[in-house]
């Protein structure tokens, strides 16, 4: 092997120059494109995550202690009177100009299924529809229907979160109960988030999201 | 290169000009700053105004500063204001981390900060935080997309601004039902940074690229009206469903002309008149305050934008 002239030594220089130049823009470039990516939850508030947190407040608040909750018939009669005033006694809002969301308990019976939930009668004769969700639970009636968690604790992203986890354990630990359970006729005792639906302008329609579905 | 870019930034901020001269014969605990992201959207101009015409119904002398969505722009608007002896600031801030330092800044000042519809991540440097509850709306938008759109097809999705925490809660919100359905595939996911202009643009190209798609879902009505337009230009619009969020009045006209298909209403008014209201209320002596408040976002569709105008609710306004 020839060891390269002077000359040679001179030529190469700039191209040494030029490929030193490379090999440190391609370790310090000065411009980094990174993919569109949105931020991680948990980076302010809480030192559990938002998951954690849900699991805990699940099992711990939801399933174990059941919070204090309206009796079904009671909050349909309180509606039926004055839905503003039922909704101060017995109603939850997360945000202003939100809907109500309650916490409530009771007894029915299955009357139909159909791809919006299972429909029940309760023992007392009352002025609308009452529907236990059975397919996908989307929003937040679990995580603000005891009033229990407060914004202020979290940052937006860990309080949805948490919204979303609390779901996640409806469709996981209650629902395949439900569908267990739900036969027309069949007798049911619930505990669970409710939401008055009115959009239909006709009769208001009851949605409950389940926490607990069992055979009395 | 970040203490470079600081620097920079800092320089460009010491040239900037001076907008807000002092008011002779105004005194110090009479004057209130509304700093608005932007004055380029009309939804902000409503947000501003309103926040700005509260505080001046209220008696307080006050100033509108437009960030023009450049957080330099901002830092110097804080500087001035915290020079000119504001008494307090109502803050639509440009960026949810960037703008902490200035609200810290004010803190630091015994100036209040108080945050109208975009969120700050920090819970000390603002008195409190009024915001929209851009998630549960985007819930209710991404349900209305299913049953409008179907449970299987193509959709696109222009991003707002990615460093501002209502772009993600947006997004999240509408992924958390529509991801719920494994046949909507979301072909392309873009960010046109809130701007009519530039959500044109970008639906312009993805058009090119993409033949089949069925939906457009876009954080903001601006984006969502410049992609629509878009689609008239290319003659898609009748076949690719547009869908916005804000409630502005361009894009509730359109839902109701059957353009858009949706939109999500912020009450802008509702969040200015509250930060208004919490800023006197504050320089009155009152220091307990909830520190985060936020206000409900309703689903616009044809079936009930009778019901919604200038940004509210039509009995409210």
């Amino acid at each position: 092997m020839v060891a390269p002239s002077r000359t040679d030594r001179v030529r190469l220089r700039p191209l040494l120059w030029l490929a030193a130049v490379v090999v440190a823009l391609a370790i310090f470039p000065p411009v980094r494109f990174r993919p569109i990516e949105s931020p991680n939850p948990g980076h302010a508030a809480t030192a559990e995550s938002p998951q954690r947190f849900a699991l805990s407040f699940w099992e711990q608040t939801l399933t174990r202690r059941e919070p204090s909750a309206v009796e079904l018939a009671d909050l349909w009669s309180a509606l039926g009177q004055d839905s503003s005033v039922a909704t101060q006694k017995y109603g939850q809002r997360a945000s202003v100009g939100a809907r109500p969301v309650f916490l409530v308990r009771g007894e029915a019976t299955v009357t139909s299924i159909d791809e919006r939930g299972v429909w029940i009668s309760l023992d007392r004769k009352v002025e609308g529809n009452t529907v236990l969700l059975n397919g996908p639970i989307f929003g937040n009636q679990v995580r603000d229907a005891t009033g229990l968690i407060n914004i202020a604790d979290f940052d937006s992203f860990e309080f949805n979160a948490i919204s979303a986890e609390l779901n996640r354990l409806v469709e996981t630990n209650v629902q395949p109960e439900l569908r267990r359970l739900a036969v027309v006729g069949a007798h049911l005792e619930l505990f669970g988030a409710a939401e008055v639906d009115d959009a239909s302008g006709e009769r208001l329609i009851l949605k409950i999201v389940p926490i607990r579905v069992s055979s009395p | 290169l970040h203490i470079l870019a600081a620097t920079f930034l800092l320089a460009l901020a010491g040239c900037g000009d001076r907008n807000d001269e002092q008011q002779p014969g105004v005194t110090r605990d009479k004057r209130v700053a509304v700093v608005v992201s932007t004055l380029n959207n009309p939804w902000f101009v409503v947000l501003a105004e309103t926040a700005r015409d509260e505080a001046q119904k209220r008696g307080y002398k006050a100033t509108i500063f437009d960030s023009q969505n450049d957080s330099a722009k901002e830092a110097e608007h804080f500087e001035n204001i915290l020079a000119s002896g504001y008494s307090a600031i109502l803050f639509n801030p440009t960026d949810a981390k960037g703008s902490v330092a200035n609200a810290m800044r004010a803190r630091s000042e015994q100036v209040p900060v108080f945050t109208m519809d975009r969120e700050l991540d920090s819970s000390e440097a603002t008195v409190s935080q009024v915001l929209s509850d851009n998630y549960s709306g985007a819930v209710s938008l991404g349900q209305f997309f299913v049953d409008q759109v179907g449970q299987s097809g193509s959709y696109v999705e222009l991003l707002g601004l990615v460093s501002d925490n209502n772009t993600w809660n947006r997004s999240r919100g509408f992924h958390s039902v529509v991801d719920r359905f494994p046949g909507l595939k979301m072909v392309a996911q873009q960010s046109a940074e809130f701007d009519r202009s530039k959500a044109l643009e970008v639906m312009e190209s993805i058009l090119q690229a993409q033949p089949e798609i069925k939906a457009v879902f876009c954080g903001n009505d601006a984006m969502a009206l410049g992609a629509y337009q878009a689609l008239l230009s290319a003659g898609r619009a009748d076949t690719i469903k547009v869908f916005g969020f804000d409630g502005s009045d361009d894009a509730v006209k359109s839902v109701a002309d059957g353009g858009l298909t949706a939109t999500a209403m912020q009450y802008p008014k509702v969040m200015a008149r509250t930060v208004a209201e919490y800023a006197d209320r504050y320089l009155r002596g009152e220091r307990k305050f909830p520190q985060k408040v936020p206000v409900a976002v309703d689903l616009v569709t044809r079936h009930n934008v009778s019901k919604l105008s200038d940004h509210g609710r039509a009995e409210s306004n």
